[in-house]
């Protein structure tokens, strides 16, 4: 659906350089910290930047992409939108215009579900409306990838949820379709995404299936003792802690069958991603 | 295209005060064109207006950094530069155009507002509005809607220093320059029709900038 083949992107304080896949059929998360280089990718992705590398687009290599090949993705932006001077009314007759695969009854069913208001200005939205709108805006052309930066941003659980709930329905009515989604919230992610690339610095510096990421990885925490004893193979990070060493393990159950007594917690999102980050290649 | 020309007109709605200006500007020429003594004047306005409503569009799609979005819709960097220039002609047009029929129904009820033979000077206003929107566009797109402000007065007052600076060096006594000469010569017809051209070919060379301008901007 779309690959980046080594993007880099230089600005004077940051550089991006990186490759990524999200395959048809796929929901593939991008994770990282704020600044970590996250909406600069999404960017590049979509033609809004100049950078380095190749951009692919539905098989296809692109600089720009044209009107044929925007009308097929769905996109929500973190930090832009449509004009807060238009009404959901407005919005409506400019999407009909925009999208030849506009579902009109759809837009205003999905309006009613998340209790927008269709003659109320944008600007008098709240930012939980705010992003429940550009999820609208995103799954009403029957787009064959969504491209999500941050949407859940700013959201309380319940709204969260909801759109969470919209992503699902919007993968089950085709399995071809597929989303490339960024948040900061792991919780959001876990249950819904495929595959994970985490980005620091903007680098990608880890890229697994969710399903390894929970199942194989775990966190050990060892006291020194223990860490001078311990088989280093399966060992991606360690960071000092006041108790010891806390390792990042891609093998739990080698270690836990192997160390009996050694405390190993399972693996998630923000453990993973906050060893990989600040811990110390082994 | 169309996508873009309805989202303009839905932003048309939030210019109240300019729409509340331009009724004034009408029901003046309803009343007492006289005041301005041509009634070209009142044309040039209208359009003006017009133009200047359509290119504040450009400053209500950067606010609150609305670009990265819009250009993520399907439209190519091009469609947009084309739909601020069919936008402009045709609001000022539009403006220019009510502006003349109420002067001319006016004027054929005798009540001083524009007579036949004053068509072709209300032409004009039209036609240099154009090119000021030639100029305007690229401007607004390159420095965006608060800076543009600034850098079109320094533009015009370079101009208007070039132009000036050139009737300093033409000599005064000397004969009339042959391009004077030509022009003086014309039918208004023909003057118009050059006007014309020139002002399609300024305008084609403005969009051609206004595309190279989009395509190398970042979001």
């Amino acid at each position: 659906m779309i690959q980046l083949e080594h993007v880099r992107k230089r600005y004077a304080d940051f550089q991006l350089q990186c490759s990524l896949t999200v395959n048809s059929g796929r929901i593939t998360a991008l994770i990282g910290a704020n600044g970590a280089g996250k909406s600069t990718l999404f960017k590049a992705a979509l033609g809004l930047i100049a950078h380095e590398g190749n951009v692919s687009l539905f098989g296809e290599r692109i600089d720009q992409p044209d009107e044929r090949q925007l009308e097929r993705i769905g996109v929500v932006l973190a930090d832009s939108g449509f004009s807060a001077y238009l009404t959901l009314q407005d919005v409506r007759r400019i999407l009909k215009r925009m999208y030849p695969g506009f579902e009109e009854e759809r837009f205003l069913t999905l309006c009613r579900r998340l209790e927008l208001p269709m003659q109320k200005k944008i600007r008098t939205f709240s930012t939980g409306m705010r992003a429940k709108l550009k999820m609208v805006c995103a799954l009403t052309h029957q787009a064959q990838l969504l491209v999500l930066d941050e949407p859940t941003a700013g959201l309380d659980v319940l709204a969260r949820d909801e759109l969470l709930e919209l992503l699902r329905e919007y993968m089950a009515e085709d399995e071809r379709r597929s989303i490339l989604i960024s948040s900061h919230i792991s919780s959001d992610l876990e249950p819904l995404c495929d595959d994970v690339y985490m980005i620091d610095q903007g680098t990608i510096v880890l890229h697994e299936e969710t399903d390894v990421l929970l199942d194989a990885y775990g966190l050990i925490k060892a006291s020194d003792e223990q860490y001078a004893h311990l088989d280093r193979r399966y060992l991606l990070r360690v960071k000092r802690e006041p108790y010891g060493v806390s390792c990042l393990c891609r093998e739990r159950s080698f270690y836990a069958e192997n160390y009996p007594g050694l405390v190993i917690e399972k693996g998630s999102i923000d453990r993973v991603m906050t060893m990989m980050i600040r811990g110390e290649q082994v | 295209m169309m996508g873009l020309l309805v989202k303009d007109l839905c932003l048309l709605k939030e210019q109240r005060q300019t729409a509340i200006l331009l009724v004034m500007w009408l029901l003046m020429m309803v009343f007492d064109v006289s005041f301005f003594g041509d009634p070209s004047f009142l044309l040039g306005f209208l359009s003006f207006l017009g133009a200047i409503i359509a290119i504040s569009t450009i400053s209500y799609d950067e606010y609150d950094n609305g670009y990265p979005f819009l250009f993520t819709l399907p439209v190519r960097r091009r469609t947009y530069a084309a739909e601020k220039y069919v936008f402009s002609i045709f609001l000022m047009s539009v403006f220019w155009g009510v502006g003349m029929i109420v002067g001319l129904i006016k004027g054929s009820m005798g009540l001083g507002g524009i007579a036949v033979e004053e068509i072709a000077a209300g032409a004009w206003m039209l036609l240099y509005v154009y090119v000021l929107i030639a100029l305007m566009i690229p401007i607004y797109l390159k420095f965006g809607g608060e800076k543009a402000r600034v850098v079109i007065i320094l533009f015009v007052l370079a101009l208007f220093a070039i132009i000036g600076g050139l009737f300093n060096v033409m000599p005064v006594n000397g004969d009339v320059p042959g391009t004077m000469t030509w022009l003086l010569a014309q039918s208004q017809a023909v003057l118009l029709g050059t006007g014309l051209v020139i002002s399609v070919v300024l305008l084609l060379v403005s969009y051609g900038v206004s595309v190279r301008i989009l395509r190398k901007k970042e979001f």
